[in-house]
């Protein structure tokens, strides 16, 4: 069912109970780190990381390692951040990796640490992880115990703790700035950028703020090397990925495939193809926050085609983003589709800049009526209009993100919204 | 206002922060946890010993969907209806849910006080639908049957306490 | 370091770090915004200034720019429209602000923002001065898409405290008003709740939007969202007449506007002065001038006749003071007479008075130390006050403050925002009191002194620099005498000691010591709180302050902070003339300018104790719960309201208020600046100059003085100080080439005339000038033992004779009350609010107490100035603080 012979970041599917600390040590656990704290410096780290070609896998695949080297020497205290906000529609790897595989990010905050120097990482989860994040506490202070987080760790002169913390229900705390302001306890809102974390990051300090499954990835790349990495995946979009998939498929769950591998097999052999042989007829692959992308009687060509790397899904005319694959199938009303996804921004919309607030607002108002039948002659238009209106003039990409269903949705399926504003 | 019990809690987690200031979420869950919700005082408690003003407190109250100001029941049921879950039922799922809480199809509060109900977007677990969490803890691969049975559970055991 | 770029087509070259809209602004292009601010910290939020910008693509291999094939930089532009309110500009950047783009973007977020603002201009107060209404017409879409039933409805009236009113339909979500509240004020009471579409100003402080400043909030609202209580629907923007003015509630000096229709004032705003007070007032400034439309104004002369106050022609009332004073002079001598003039006259007044008592009548009985006035006394300003061109609004980073005795918030409102901005951008700040306040948030270190050890503190202070040899080596060697005595002198006064006396422990004693005295300059500010102890046994509390005021002239003096800009000392002094009233010689040992006089008259004490049979009062209440010395034979006074000492005069002549009048004060950094009139003067009142002048004529003086200038003109030629100085360059507008770079985002309909005072040199700043290091024992520490500490401090909204006429601050006002530490309340066994009784001397009073975690255990407060004068009646006139009873009941 697998294109891999063996997991690399869900591990747990091979070994059992490797969220216990003995298995996982048992299993190779933490060797990268101890390989790392005896025989390399932390540039090395950063190098093999960048060599590897890692992409961040929190949305928007900007190299870790590059990211890394971007921390200036000599300004201290550094920290990480790790992102474990989790919260695109869709979206529900990083939660698995916590529950089931934790030490595996807990080794690679730990190696990220080593590279950049940090003093201290917190792990910043949605406030719904809660329960996770209860078996996530166990398993660092296991982890402290053996010695591999605290003072002089492994007996080397590294010192290093990581903390835990939980939000409380905005999705726009994921992103990297919103989430350091809520870090800091005050509102969820985004920073300007520049400055960038890694320069002025949490409490003004030099910051790594890194996904879940980004730093999961860290520990056999150290361990095995960057030419053992790129063996998966393509050769801008190296590793594996884990892809999540919902909505109309015989078996959603999570997915680890090398970035490259074709969607029918995730659809068809992984999630078992669309039930009841109907027809596919639209995927989101990035929860709301990406175009829509039609299905091959809606589309030109077959989207089945497709290759599930950074590049060509950007080809396609969408994001692979964090790789929530929602699939719809035939029977789905596509503008109420998008007005779910209207529905969410509006309702996640931060309030900080006029053209989100106001806009996400007014394009859901618009939608209202058009799903009660009282849409009106141009409020396709509009749609559109609106959505232009905010593109490229919003704070932060949640509004720039919420435009993507509205826009793509109308789009490929203009005559579902046609019907609507005649009838 | 804060225990003295909850002020040593709260103590302990304020050492892993440099800034007080980031104690405001864990703070303000420790005093929401009695009730299920915060009232002005317990908001007061937390400005106090974390030297923050009410207002601003207040506003991240505001701010944050899981911290609540008004009066709720003893478990928050929040079902999630976002698209992944929609595509797989989950709004019938959750009509029929009120239907049978007596609960009007938006949600609410049962008369009895045991259950607020209510509809959310995603909460990462969108293999798993019908899927509720009750108190922040998952309840997934639900069926009317299923959750109909845990929710007897959670009103037998507030019977006995 | 300059960088020079091109908008629009315009070349513009500005410092390093200047934001695109400001850089824009300097090429006469404006750029819209909303919520941007110059005075606060950019946040990019409401994207009205969104512009194109490019930079040039450069070779990094060689540095330069690329060049395309015409030779011309190849630029790269940002893939995305930028806000002009956050990026600072580069080398070579090229934007572009009129282009359709940007047109159709400016459009898009207006219309958002119109999505959710009622069309309500007609009947609200911002209209016509508008930033939303004004930018709407100019860029703004002609009809809204939006329906108009799906507008957000909320409170149209919402009240935030007693002085603000909040619309949350017209709030567009800037977070001026917020941003305002937590980053200049520093009072965090405002905030923005919920989120979304849902999102709101609140304020949850007790009282709601508790804070000094709140008012500031109105003038930058860009949109009618916060108007005040008091200008609510009282006039439209266009029917007022402005005219520029200044606070006359305390010594900071703030340019004003008035705004005035029909003989009102329908508001007060601040003008802008960057070195003054940039473009804040605070509250009381704001909301504190309703005294002048007052029913009870004194409007007529008043005689006594057969014991009745009677109403009297001008000429009769002149002439019976005139004749009185002939005979009593000639009866007893000149000596009979004295003078005791308010520090809320202006300079041309208190010139006068003090003239006509030196001159007309030949005696120096004459003295402003009455009420607040008699706490304390200063001449170290004249010595070594800030040097001239201090800016406190431009200090950062190399200047450290050391504030003792003194809470800004409360004594000096403007003073305090532009310290604790100045901690903000990184100066050292020392605060040093008996008891915690406000400022201390911002400071690096804050010194909690016992009371009646300040001197002390400064003592051990000097100590430590002396002894880490931080003295300023430049200039203290040549110009400084008694060095070496003074260094004898503070051997006695280790940390270790003065930890004992005082209570401070030696490490923070030494290590704010050496904070202060390793900066590049250092500025003290010193107040009330700080001065001596009045025991009563010790003579006049200003003089039991010299020990205090000689440390702090030492400790500028031998580090060498003295006679350059943002260096030297600031006295906190208490009225918006107390510096006017130093300095023109309202004092009985001193001639205006400074000079001794030869044979020293009697003070404000002595004349009221029976040392004159003749008494002239002129804007002052000193005999407020005094009664008059038999001695007194005749007691003469000018006044806008029948006050206590009023009710006790033979004869009454009534004055006009600053606002009928004009004048100049001088403020707390030895800024002259005038005044103009904006209100008729109530019935037959005037001006207090004009009447001191026709009282001189009355009596032989060829006084023809014709105009408030002319006196100006007088003083600019017999002193010194004042030299130079004239009416006509006071209300000289500033440059237009200054406006443009100060104009201020705000909505106002009209051009505030911006004014430069003129500030009078320290003797420091006279590098020939020898400045001594004079030696003065500090006074005995107070005694410990039983009972407690009375403190009376300064509170900004006391009960005084104007401010109680403010109705809309009615419910701020401080109410008599003791306040106390909850330790000792409990082993008192009060709660708060219940009684409590405070006696010495033999004088006991009881009053409410209150619990107040900013009062030290073992001292008691009583707020100064309040309302039947508690505090004073037990202290006597004018001391801080003195040993007294505590007991419930
Ligand atoms: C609206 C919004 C929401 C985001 N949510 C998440 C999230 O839940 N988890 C995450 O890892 N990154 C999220 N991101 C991306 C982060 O801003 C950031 O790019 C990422 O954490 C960097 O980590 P990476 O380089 O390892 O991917 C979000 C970005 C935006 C604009
Ligand atoms: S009330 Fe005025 S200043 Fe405050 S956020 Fe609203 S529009 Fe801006
Ligand atoms: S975003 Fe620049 S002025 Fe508001």
């Amino acid at each position: 069912m697998s294109l891999l012979a063996e997991h690399v970041l869900l591990r747990h599917r091979d070994v059992p109970h490797i969220r216990d600390i003995n298995v996982y040590t048992n299993h190779g656990g933490y060797d990268a780190l101890r390989k790392a704290l005896s025989d390399m410096r932390p540039e090395e780290v950063t190098d093999v990381v960048k060599a590897a070609g890692l992409r961040g896998r929190g949305g928007a695949g900007f190299p870790a390692g590059v990211k890394w080297s971007f921390i200036p020497a000599g300004v201290k205290p550094v920290y990480i951040v790790v992102n474990a906000d989790e919260s695109e529609p869709g979206t529900f790897k990083d939660r698995e990796i916590i529950e089931a595989n934790p030490h595996q990010m807990i080794e690679g905050i730990a190696l990220c640490a080593y590279a950049v120097g940090a003093q201290a990482a917190y792990v910043y989860g949605r406030g719904e992880f809660k329960g996770p994040f209860v078996g996530l506490q166990q398993a660092l202070d296991d982890a402290y115990e053996k010695g591999f987080l605290g003072r002089n760790i492994l007996n080397s002169d590294f010192s290093f703790d990581i903390y835990t913390h939980l939000g409380a229900g905005a999705y726009i705390c994921g992103e990297e700035t919103a989430l350091l302001e809520s870090l800091e306890g005050k509102l969820g809102q985004p920073r300007n950028r520049p400055p960038f974390p890694a320069q002025v990051g949490l409490y003004n300090k030099p910051t790594v703020v890194n996904n879940v499954e980004t730093l999961t990835n860290v520990p056999p790349i150290v361990l095995h090397g960057a030419q053992w990495y790129r063996q998966f995946g393509t050769d801008k979009s190296p590793g594996t990925k884990i892809f999540c998939l919902s909505g109309h498929v015989a078996r959603p769950g999570n997915y680890e495939l090398p970035l490259g591998a074709p969607l029918r097999h995730l659809i068809e052999e992984c999630g078992g193809g669309v039930p009841g042989g109907r027809a596919l007829k639209a995927i989101l692959p990035a929860g709301a926050s990406a175009p829509i992308l039609p299905g091959p009687g809606w589309g030109t060509g077959d989207i089945l085609d497709l290759s599930l790397d950074y590049e060509s899904v950007q080809a396609a005319g969408s994001m692979l983003g964090s790789a929530s694959f929602i699939v719809m199938d035939e029977t789905v009303d596509m503008v109420w589709a998008a007005s779910k996804m209207a529905h969410f921004f509006k309702h996640e919309s931060c309030g900080k800049c006029s053209p989100c607030r106001e806009g996400t607002y007014w394009v859901e108002d618009v939608y209202h009526r058009l799903r009660d039948g009282s849409g009106r002659p141009g409020d396709v238009d509009l749609l559109l209009n609106i959505a232009d209106q905010m593109d490229g003039n919003c704070f932060c990409l949640l509004g720039e993100f919420s435009v993507c269903p509205v826009r793509s949705s109308i789009q490929h399926f203009r005559d579902e919204y046609e019907a609507l504003v005649k009838g | 206002m804060l225990s003295e019990a909850e002020h040593q809690e709260l103590n302990e987690i304020l050492k892993k922060y440099p800034d007080k200031r980031s104690a405001v979420l864990p703070a303000l869950y420790i005093a929401q946890r009695a009730r299920n919700y915060l009232t002005d005082d317990d908001i007061r408690g937390v400005a106090e010993a974390l030297d923050i003003s009410v207002t601003e407190v207040q506003a991240i109250v505001g701010f944050y969907t899981l911290l609540r100001k008004d009066p709720t029941g003893k478990y928050i049921v929040q079902v999630c209806t976002d698209l992944p879950c929609a595509l797989r039922g989950a709004e019938e799922f959750y009509r029929r849910l009120c239907q049978r809480l007596g609960l009007p199809p938006q949600g609410g509060t049962t008369d009895d006080g045991l259950f607020t109900v209510e509809a959310v977007v995603c909460l990462a677990a969108c293999d798993k639908v019908p899927l509720a969490q009750i108190n922040l803890k998952y309840y997934e691969n639900l069926s009317d049957d299923r959750i109909d049975a845990i929710l007897d559970g959670l009103r037998r055991d507030s019977e006995d306490a | 370091m300059t960088v020079t770029l091109t908008i629009d087509g315009r070349q513009a070259t500005v410092p390093k770090g200047t934001l695109i809209v400001e850089a824009a602004k300097q090429v006469g292009i404006e750029i819209p915004v909303f919520c941007y601010h110059p005075k606060l910290e950019p946040v990019g939020m409401c994207r009205m200034c969104l512009v194109t910008v490019g930079t040039p693509l450069v070779n990094r291999a060689t540095g330069q720019s690329q060049l395309d094939a015409d030779g011309l930089p190849i630029i790269r532009w940002f893939p995305k429209p930028q806000t002009a309110c956050t990026m600072s500009v580069s080398e070579g950047m090229v934007v572009i602000t009129d282009s359709q783009e940007v047109a159709a973007d400016r459009k898009a977020i207006l219309e958002f923002l119109l999505t959710s603002h009622p069309l309500d201009c007609p009947v609200c107060d911002k209209g016509g001065e508008c930033p939303l209404q004004d930018l709407t017409y100019r860029h703004g879409p002609g009809v809204s898409r939006f329906d108009y039933d799906s507008k957000h409805h909320s409170a149209k009236r919402y009240p935030l405290g007693d002085l603000i009113v909040l619309d949350r339909e017209r709030c567009i979500l800037c977070a001026r008003c917020t941003r305002f509240q937590s980053e200049i004020a520093q009072d965090p009471v405002l905030a923005i709740e919920n989120r979304g579409r849902d999102a709101r100003i609140v304020s949850y402080s007790n009282p709601v939007f508790d804070s000094h400043y709140s008012g500031n909030t109105t003038d930058i609202c860009p949109v009618g969202a916060l108007t005040s209580r008091d200008f609510r629907f009282h006039a439209r923007a266009w029917e007022l007449t402005n005219i520029p003015s200044l606070c006359n509630h305390c010594g900071v000096g703030c340019n004003t506007v008035l705004s005035t229709r029909r003989g009102q004032i329908a508001r007060i705003m601040p003008r802008q002065n960057e070195t003054v007070n940039e473009v804040w007032i605070c509250d009381k400034g704001r909301f504190g001038h309703h005294f002048n439309s007052s029913p009870y104004r004194l409007t007529m002369p008043l005689i006594r006749r057969d014991g009745e106050l009677v109403e009297a022609s001008w000429d009769d009332a002149l002439q019976h003071v005139a004749s009185r004073l002939t005979s009593i002079i000639e009866a007893h001598g000149s000596d009979s007479i004295g003078g005791i003039a308010g520090a809320c006259l202006p300079n041309e007044d208190l010139y006068l008075f003090q003239k006509f008592l030196r001159e007309v009548i030949g005696t120096h009985n004459v003295d402003h130390r009455v009420g607040l006035s008699a706490t304390f006394e200063d001449d170290t300003v004249y010595a070594v006050g800030v040097g001239t061109g201090t800016d406190l609004g431009r200090v950062g980073r190399d200047t450290a403050f050391l504030v003792i005795g003194s809470d800004l918030d409360q004594e000096a409102p403007i003073l305090y925002l532009r310290v604790a901005g100045a901690a903000r951008h990184g100066a050292t700040l020392i605060t040093a009191g008996g008891r915690p306040t406000k400022l201390d948030k911002q400071s690096n270190h804050s010194l909690r002194y016992r009371y009646g050890t300040a001197t002390h503190l400064l003592l051990g202070m000097i100590h430590v620099i002396l002894e880490a040899n931080l003295t300023g080596n430049e200039t203290v060697p040549h110009r400084v005498n008694g060095l070496n005595e003074l260094r004898a002198n503070v051997a006695d006064w280790a940390p270790e000691r003065v930890a004992e006396i005082t209570g401070v422990p030696p490490d923070e004693i030494r290590a704010a010591a050496r904070a202060f005295g390793e900066a590049k300059n250092g500025i003290v500010l010193y107040g009330p709180e700080g001065l001596g102890w009045g025991n009563g046994t010790q003579g006049t509390s200003w003089e039991a302050g010299s020990p205090l005021r000689q440390a702090v002239a030492n400790l500028v003096t031998l580090t060498g902070f003295i006679g350059r800009p943002n260096n030297g000392v600031i006295a906190v002094l208490p009225h918006a003339n107390s510096r006017g009233a130093a300095d023109l010689g309202v004092v009985p040992d001193r001639l205006p300018g400074y000079v001794p006089a030869e044979r020293p008259g009697l003070n404000a004490q002595e004349m009221l104790g029976g040392g004159v049979r003749a008494l002239l009062v002129a804007g002052a209440d000193p005999l407020a719960g005094v009664t008059l010395a038999d001695e007194l034979e005749f007691l003469v006074v000018q006044e806008l309201f029948l006050t206590q000492t009023a009710q006790q005069a033979d004869v009454i002549l009534p004055a006009a208020a600053l606002a009928e009048r004009d004048g100049t004060f001088t403020n707390l950094e030895r800024w002259v600046q005038r005044f103009d009139p904006g209100l008729p003067v109530p019935g037959q009142a005037r001006p207090d100059w004009t009447i001191i002048r026709q009282l001189a004529v009355l009596l032989g003086a060829d006084w023809a003085y014709a105009t408030v200038g002319g006196v100006l003109a007088e003083m600019a030629q017999a002193i010194p100080l004042y030299r130079g100085m004239s009416y006509e360059q006071l209300s000289q507008p500033v440059s237009l080439s200054r406006r443009m770079s100060h104009y201020i985002y705000a909505g106002m309909s009209f051009q505030a005339e911006m004014r430069e005072g003129m500030q009078w040199p320290a003797l420091a700043e006279d590098g020939s000038a020898k400045l001594e290091l004079d030696w003065l024992d500090p006074p005995a520490p107070p005694a410990e033992g039983d009972g407690f500490t009375l403190v009376a401090p300064r509170v900004l909204y006391d009960g005084g004779t104007l401010l109680g006429q403010a109705e809309i601050l009615g419910t701020r006002l401080v109410q008599p009350h003791i306040a106390l530490s909850s330790a000792d309340a409990a082993a008192l066994g009060v709660l708060d609010g219940q009684g409590l009784q405070v006696s010495a001397n033999g004088q006991s009073i009881s009053l409410p107490a209150r619990v107040d975690g900013l009062v030290p255990q073992g001292v008691v407060a009583i707020p100064r100035n309040l309302k039947g004068a508690p505090a004073e009646s037990l202290l006597g006139e004018g001391r801080i603080f003195s040993r007294v009873k505590v007991v419930k009941g």
